[in-house]
């Protein structure tokens, strides 16, 4: 090859480095039988939606083609779908505002189609600080078949590591997974890796993600929330305090955003302490313009914290023997403003204020950072999954019934994952076996998952976490 | 479970069973075929764009194309041709006053990505790569990018064994030519 076909080829290769996978637009769905004809507005047009809003609220692109229509049409077949049925008290308060009740709703139809897959942390687990068999698994929503399992990676000095949480990127095949090990001399450490889909049906190794190495953790290794940011720049998980084996230190109160091309942390920490009392997150999610994240933050009594599978904790009388544990603590959801320099957890404002009694429920903000998605206990119906509006605290949709969800709720141990679209949400309980509350609602109903193992309830297998 | 990435530059024969599938086989080319189409149109926006239209188009086909077999260098040969018909369409806005996306090459670097890889080396070699004609352009990228063999390139860019030949053979002159005059 002459020194002008080598020239060429090492240019033409760095030019394509240069299209990070991760910071490209995921298709959006094309609907059978539509013509490429029928694409709608000029090249700017297009531009400006792909490049804010529209990149923004299709974080894994499966959003039909039609969107630019749905955008226009959505509020005025929202008004006429919603019935507004009767009040029901629901057990939270906006901090926004002043209302102090919501109205029940008729579930509004959507159009669209859950995700084609979904990823989760799959566990057999044998006991407390055992020897668990956990990985991670990609499946099939419609089916439940195994897509892809991942292997833990072979971390350099460390015999077992085991996943804690996976997060899915942007473009519907890329995912991210952290781990911890059992290795007593690892504890206090998480690394965060990287693993896509391939066309074959598997999926690449894991790959040690660009500053995904997190030390100084609590040997408990709480993670209360791990998710990519819509653009698929950078990544947010709550961890705990550093370099503080105390009470306050088991527990996730920090929130760390890894920019996943340079590698750079930034720390949210502090400015919510209370006496005596440990802060701990619970729930992260972006908003659609990957600028800002909610937390879900909670007060609580050393004495009243117990702890959930792999991550995140509950504050509740449950260790006190009684036969009727009741909530304790108090929670707060709040915003923050994502920047390369931190700051303080209290920066942001406050958007929702859930009374004590409803224990630490997991929160979501949708893509358009108007509304929080919630599971709520209305009377005569039990805990739902609810769309609240952040302006008004009323709520404008049922996604659907939670079965089993019960007094294990304000355990600490729901869980919530929203689709790119906001109009999808997985609903699981972490380490439940007796009552299997793994599925998704939709539309007013709620869609059962597979089992993980066939056998899950006898060997009390779980799913710990999920994401799609 | 787990298996490497396949290289965009294995022409695997692809046989989904129904349309669905097809849709899926180009969602796990998608990076691939953007990259393509970067180096032909020169800005990732645009680039972007054109797969997404191949896409549909691609979707919109697949219920005759299921069954019938379908390798990647459909995919490929489909995001060729959407790249010439921009380079139209940017000559129609040329000459109506339009501008276009800022280019891999520009200075300052359209994204931290090409400051990082794109030294002034590359940079110019990209440039002098853009102003040939279309024809050697696409060849060059499709030989040196893509790595395919003669007879692959023809089939991609509908022309003979020889045209490709002779193409690339041009191009590289042509290349050569102007970066040593710093003609770009």
């Amino acid at each position: 090859m002459d020194s002008t076909a080598e020239r060429l080829t090492g240019a033409l290769d760095a030019a394509a480095e240069t299209v990070s996978a991760d910071r490209v637009r995921p298709l959006r769905e094309a609907q059978p039988g539509r013509r490429a004809g029928a694409r709608t507005g000029t090249r700017a047009e297009l531009h400006a939606g792909a490049r804010t809003g529209l990149r923004a609220g299709t974080r894994t692109g499966r959003v039909r083609w039609s969107t630019r229509l749905a955008v226009v049409a959505a509020p005025v077949g929202a008004a006429v779908a919603v019935l507004v049925v009767v009040a029901v008290a629901l057990v939270a308060t906006s901090g926004r505002h002043p209302a102090a009740s919501v109205a029940k709703v008729v579930p509004a139809s959507s159009a669209g189609s859950a995700p084609q897959y979904y990823a989760e942390v799959e566990g057999k687990m044998y006991g407390w600080h055992g020897h668990d068999s956990v990985e991670v698994v990609v499946r099939s929503t419609a089916t439940g078949a195994v897509v892809a399992r991942i292997p833990n990676p072979a971390i350099a000095n460390t015999p077992e590591e085991i996943p804690i949480s996976v997060a899915a990127a942007p473009g519907d095949r890329t995912f991210y997974a952290i781990y911890r090990s059992y290795d007593d001399t690892k504890l206090g450490y998480l690394w965060v890796y990287r693993f896509q889909l391939t066309a074959s049906g598997g999926a690449t190794a894991p790959v040690a993600v660009n500053g995904g190495l997190i030390t100084g953790q609590n040997s408990f290794d709480n993670v209360g929330g791990f998710v990519v940011s819509p653009d698929g720049s950078r990544l947010a998980v709550a961890v705990s305090a550093t370099g503080a084996p105390t009470s306050a230190g088991t527990v996730a109160g920090q929130i760390l955003v890894i920019n996943l091309q340079t590698g750079a942390h930034a720390r949210w920490h502090g400015g919510l302490d209370e006496p005596g009392l440990v802060f701990g997150i619970q729930s992260l999610s972006w908003t659609g313009d990957s600028k800002s994240l909610v937390y879900l933050g909670q007060w609580c009594a050393p004495k009243y914290i117990s702890y959930g599978i792999y991550g995140g904790f509950g504050c509740s009388t449950l260790g006190g023997a009684q036969s009727t544990p009741q909530a304790e603590g108090s929670t707060v959801v709040r915003e923050l403003t994502v920047t390369a320099a931190g700051g303080a957890l209290s920066s942001g404002p406050v958007l929702l204020r859930p009374a004590d009694s409803a224990g630490a429920l997991p929160v979501l903000v949708t893509p358009d950072g108007k509304s929080l998605i919630t599971i709520a206990n209305s009377p005569g119906d039990g805990y739902q999954v609810v769309r609240i509006s952040i302006t008004t605290g009323k709520v404008t949709n049922v996604f659907g019934p939670v079965p089993g969800s019960g007094p294990s709720a304000f355990l600490g141990t729901d869980y919530l994952a929203a689709d790119s679209t906001g109009d999808y949400v997985l609903v699981w309980q972490a380490g439940s076996s007796a009552q299997p509350t793994h599925g998704w609602v939709h539309g007013g109903t709620y869609h059962q998952l597979a089992p993980t193992f066939a056998d899950h309830k006898a060997n009390s297998d779980a799913w710990i976490q999920m994401t799609w | 479970m787990t298996s490497s990435e396949p290289s965009l530059t294995q022409d695997i024969a692809l046989t989904p069973d129904d349309a669905a599938g097809i849709a899926d086989l180009f969602r796990a080319r998608h990076v691939d075929l953007v990259r393509l189409a970067t180096l032909l149109v020169g800005d990732q926006a645009t680039a972007e764009d054109v797969v997404q239209d191949v896409f549909t188009k691609v979707c919109a086909r697949a219920e005759q194309q299921a069954g019938n077999g379908i390798a990647l260098s459909y995919f490929r040969t489909a995001v060729v041709n959407a790249c010439r018909s921009v380079h139209r369409r940017r000559g129609v806005a040329r000459r109506f006053g339009g501008s276009a996306e800022a280019k891999l090459w520009a200075e300052p670097a359209p994204s931290p990505e090409a400051t990082v890889l794109l030294t002034e080396d590359r940079r110019q070699v990209l440039q002098a790569l853009a102003a040939l004609p279309r024809r050697q352009r696409e060849a060059l990228v499709l030989r040196f990018y893509q790595r395919l063999t003669e007879p692959e390139i023809a089939q991609t860019m509908g022309i003979s064994r020889g045209t490709v030949k002779s193409t690339l053979s041009r191009g590289l002159d042509a290349l050569g030519g102007k970066l040593s005059k710093g003609d770009f």
